[in-house]
């Protein structure tokens, strides 16, 4: 559903992503982990479309991301970390907006509007300017415009920034069900170990813009030779002391 | 005192940071900024010198004049300074994001508050200061007045500055305490810009000419004798006015320097009572405003006022139409610049309502028709100035959540598209309305009225594709003031195209119309010359307008399409160090235009 092939992002000098191939399927959840700087941002703001790769190719659900913008992208949802909205609109009224963004049917798109603001409890504030929202909200309301066009593949950026236990409890059985149930191909990009080991079926390790490990838990593990350890140490073996490659080399990124 | 010098340091630091390394490109911003107002300065004082003396020469009332104009300029500047220091007030009082780091940090809150109100002062009283700076000292040499007068400038403007100030910061902290902070900033911005208005338009409809006109003699003097009454005693602006005109009038014994201790002791008593209002009401009043009171909600009024936008068939440009028509006007800075429009477009209408020219019978047609054809640039001035108040920022009013756009199906291209359009409907509206209004009060010929139609037509959505695509080229999308992005390069860069596109095209389409005109005039008969020239230019003056309407648009796609605010920044320290590189080279050595050529190649 997603495949990368040999994806590079070179800001002039600095290479911030480097020969990344990887391929998520339906009904799989992704786990994509990193160090901070390590290229995990610019790889999801290429997938879902804000930013074009110096080379290589993103195919979503077929599509070629560089030769099928419209296309690709109507199969995508996408979660960014940071909550940025049209503070003016009501909550309401930006979900009317991102239907009629993805040419959906007026009656499909209200009744979807109403199905996911009852899900992330946002109904009773419908009206309300989303510069009212807390930014738990606003990251709820991101998550119920992504979902609304019913996306065949979800890229989502940091998930919990911003979420209390029980809003990231939700989003977790909606990542989970969405995958199981509806074969949707979810990327997580995260910092949260836990998360990663909870949620995921596959997880990437991005250092450097390399992929320097790629499997399901218990591969990468094996791989690492320690079967015992958890994610987070193991996460820590692996990204410390890996050299940055001499194009990343002296880059600011 | 140690802690409020260190209150100030981010503000400081930041500027010094600024002025030791601007950025690329920013160097030649401050260099062309500081010419610019050079020229504004200069074009000022000369031009004030020009009305002081003019003012000062019409008999009998030249002197009062003068002197009403000089205590005028005090009054509005004080006044100007008041409402701008309350919005500055409550920006840094109240609103600004950093407040909460510094009300957590174990400093002084009234340390905080004086703090503030040293940045407010200074970012309210630059404005007006700048501009009345060369008119005071035009004052001085018009009136050929002693050093005194320029010694005395400094001292007599400064507590005026700062008794505005204490005033507005006293009024901002009480009112604080009975609105929140976001609703007070936006009734006192909409009263500030009615006041503005309402003065514009009550200044030119007392029509100011009729006191050239001999016939109104009667009411001259009923309005010199008006002109006799003093202004009120009270006001530190007369005191200012009192101290220094002495000086200007050559009344030097009438010069009493106890105006100044008055200017001083009122500053000090404002200065005091703020002091009291912040030591018992800042705390309160903050705590008060994070409350979060005073909600805006959606629904009403608007959702009624945009039904006809649901008749768009495109769901993608209706989803932007509906968003666009609601943000802007829940968005108090974006509407309310529509009261500044319809006061430019009355005044424009009215000019034209009282040109009499029938009042030359001889020249009659001539001047009318001419008038008519000069108005399609006035028109072009009215519409090019619309685009940069509404096209230009209208890419950058996405603001950082320009990533839904982005991350959406919809193209770079149809939203460039979509923006154009959206704003060429309203503005091609208002310019032929404007056209159709002149060219009626003109009674202009029906072929002259039909070419300035077309013309408009012409010209209109190229200045708005320069508006759109320009503001796509310079996307400003992390402004908080949406109203100032107009105000920056990317908006000195409009205007200048506008300008010069706007000359071209009139300065083409002049020698035809001025050929049809004398050809009616002195009946005369088509020639050769005309049957091969007028469609020449007409041919020419199509293809420019075609190529204004098409190429900003088509820079603002593409530019906008490579666009990314990360890869912005390094590719702009990899510019800075490129640049660096080439200044090391020799000036005039070919190494260094090569090096410029691969720089600029490489930019695109």
């Amino acid at each position: 559903m997603i495949k990368l092939e040999h994806v590079n992002k070179n800001y002039r000098k600095h290479q911030a992503v480097a020969d990344l191939s990887l391929t998520v399927n339906s009904g799989e959840i992704y786990g994509f982990l990193g160090p901070n700087g390590a290229g995990k941002t610019t790889t999801i703001r290429m997938l879902a479309g804000a930013l074009a790769p110096s080379s290589g190719s993103i195919r979503l659900g077929g599509f070629d991301l560089a030769s099928h913008p419209r296309e690709a992208k109507a199969i995508l949802g996408y979660i960014p970390d940071r909550p940025f909205l049209y503070e003016k609109l009501s909550g309401r009224e930006f979900l009317d907006f991102t239907a009629d963004l993805y040419r959906m049917p007026k009656d499909k798109g209200e009744s979807r509007s109403r199905e996911l603001m009852e899900l992330f409890e946002l109904w009773d504030w419908r009206e309300e300017l989303i510069e009212n929202y807390s930014h738990g909200m606003k990251q709820r309301l991101i998550m119920s415009g992504a979902l609304l066009p019913s996306p065949r593949i979800l890229v989502v950026d940091e998930p919990m920034v911003g979420l209390d236990p029980r809003g990231a409890k939700l989003v977790m059985g909606i990542f989970r069900r969405l995958a199981r149930e509806d074969g949707v191909a979810v990327f997580i990009s995260t910092h949260t170990m836990s998360l990663a080991s909870r949620l995921c079926d596959r997880i990437g390790i991005i250092q450097h813009g390399r992929l320097i490990s790629e499997g399901t838990e218990a591969e990468l593990r094996r791989g690492a030779g320690s079967s015992e350890t958890d994610l987070e140490d193991l996460f820590l073996e692996l990204t410390t002391g890996v050299e940055p490659p001499a194009s990343a080399a002296g880059g600011k990124k | 005192m140690r802690e409020f010098l260190t209150l100030l340091r981010p503000a400081s630091m930041g500027l010094r940071n600024y002025l030791k390394d601007p950025g690329p490109g920013g160097r030649v911003k401050i260099v062309s900024l500081s010419v610019f107002t050079l020229v504004m300065w200069a074009a000022l004082y000369l031009l004030s010198i020009k009305m002081i003396r003019s003012f000062y020469s019409v008999e009998g009332f030249g002197d009062i004049l003068s002197h009403k104009t000089f205590s005028l300029l005090w009054l509005s500047g004080s006044a100007l300074l008041i409402f701008s220091a309350i919005i500055t007030a409550l920006s840094s009082f109240y609103l600004a994001r950093d407040l909460s780091l510094l009300m957590a940090a174990p400093v002084d809150r009234e340390s905080i508050f004086w703090a503030r109100s040293c940045q407010s002062m200074i970012s309210s009283a630059w404005m007006p200061a700048a501009f009345l700076f060369p008119v005071f000292l035009a004052f001085g040499y018009a009136f050929d007045a002693p050093l005194t007068y320029f010694a005395l400038l400094l001292p007599a403007s400064v507590p005026v500055v700062l008794t505005a100030s204490f005033v507005s910061q006293t009024v901002v902290i009480l009112l604080v305490n009975v609105l929140p902070a976001r609703r007070t900033k936006d009734i006192m911005s909409l009263l500030g810009l009615l006041a503005f208005v309402a003065l514009y338009l009550a200044f030119r409809l007392l029509r100011p000419e009729q006191l050239v006109n001999p016939d109104s003699f009667q009411s001259v003097a009923g309005y010199l004798d008006s002109l006799q009454t003093p202004t009120s005693p009270m006001l530190p602006t007369t005191w200012a006015t009192d101290l220094l005109w002495p000086l200007l009038g050559g009344r030097e014994t009438d010069f009493r320097l106890v105006h100044l201790l008055l200017l001083w002791v009122m500053a000090l008593a404002a200065g005091l009572v703020a002091s009291y209002a912040a030591h018992f009401l800042y705390w309160v009043g903050y705590n008060k405003n994070q409350e979060g009171a005073g909600r805006q909600r959606a629904g009403g009024m608007l959702n009624l006022m945009s039904w006809f936008l649901r008749l768009i068939k495109n769901p993608q440009c209706r989803a932007l139409a509906v968003k666009d028509f609601k943000i802007f006007f829940r968005d108090h800075t974006q509407w309310s610049q529509l009261f500044l429009l319809g006061a430019l477009m009355i005044i424009y209408l009215y000019n034209f309502s009282v040109l009499n020219l029938k009042r030359y019978p001889l020249q009659a047609f001539f001047l009318e028709n001419t008038i008519a054809f000069l108005n399609v640039g006035l028109v072009g001035l009215v519409s090019a100035t619309l685009s940069l108040r509404f096209a230009f920022p209208s890419i950058s009013a996405e603001g950082f959540s320009y990533w839904i756009i982005r991350s959406s199906p919809l193209g770079t291209g149809d939203f460039v598209k979509f923006k154009l359009r959206f704003w060429l409907l309203p503005i091609l509206l208002v310019a032929l309305v404007l056209t159709y209004l002149t060219n009626y009060y003109l009674d202009a010929d029906p072929v002259m009225s039909a070419t300035a139609f077309a013309l408009t037509v012409l010209l209109t959505p190229g200045l708005c594709s320069l508006g759109v695509g320009l503001g796509a080229r310079f996307p400003r999308f992390e402004t908080e003031n949406l109203a100032q992005v107009p105000t920056g390069y990317g908006g000195l860069i409009f205007m200048v195209s506008a300008s010069l596109a706007l000359m071209i095209l009139v300065f083409l389409s002049a020698w035809p119309v001025m050929r049809y005109l004398r050809i009616r005039r002195l009946h005369l008969s088509w020639g050769l010359r005309e049957g091969i020239l007028i469609p020449l230019t007409g041919a020419l003056v199509l293809f420019l307008a075609w190529q204004l309407w098409k190429r900003p648009y088509r820079l603002g796609r593409e530019s906008l399409e490579v666009y990314d605010e990360e890869t912005r920044g390094l590719d702009l320290a990899e510019d800075e160090q490129e640049l660096a590189r080439e200044a090391a080279l020799p000036r005039w050595g070919l190494a260094r235009w090569k090096a410029k050529l691969r720089r600029l190649k490489h930019n695109g």
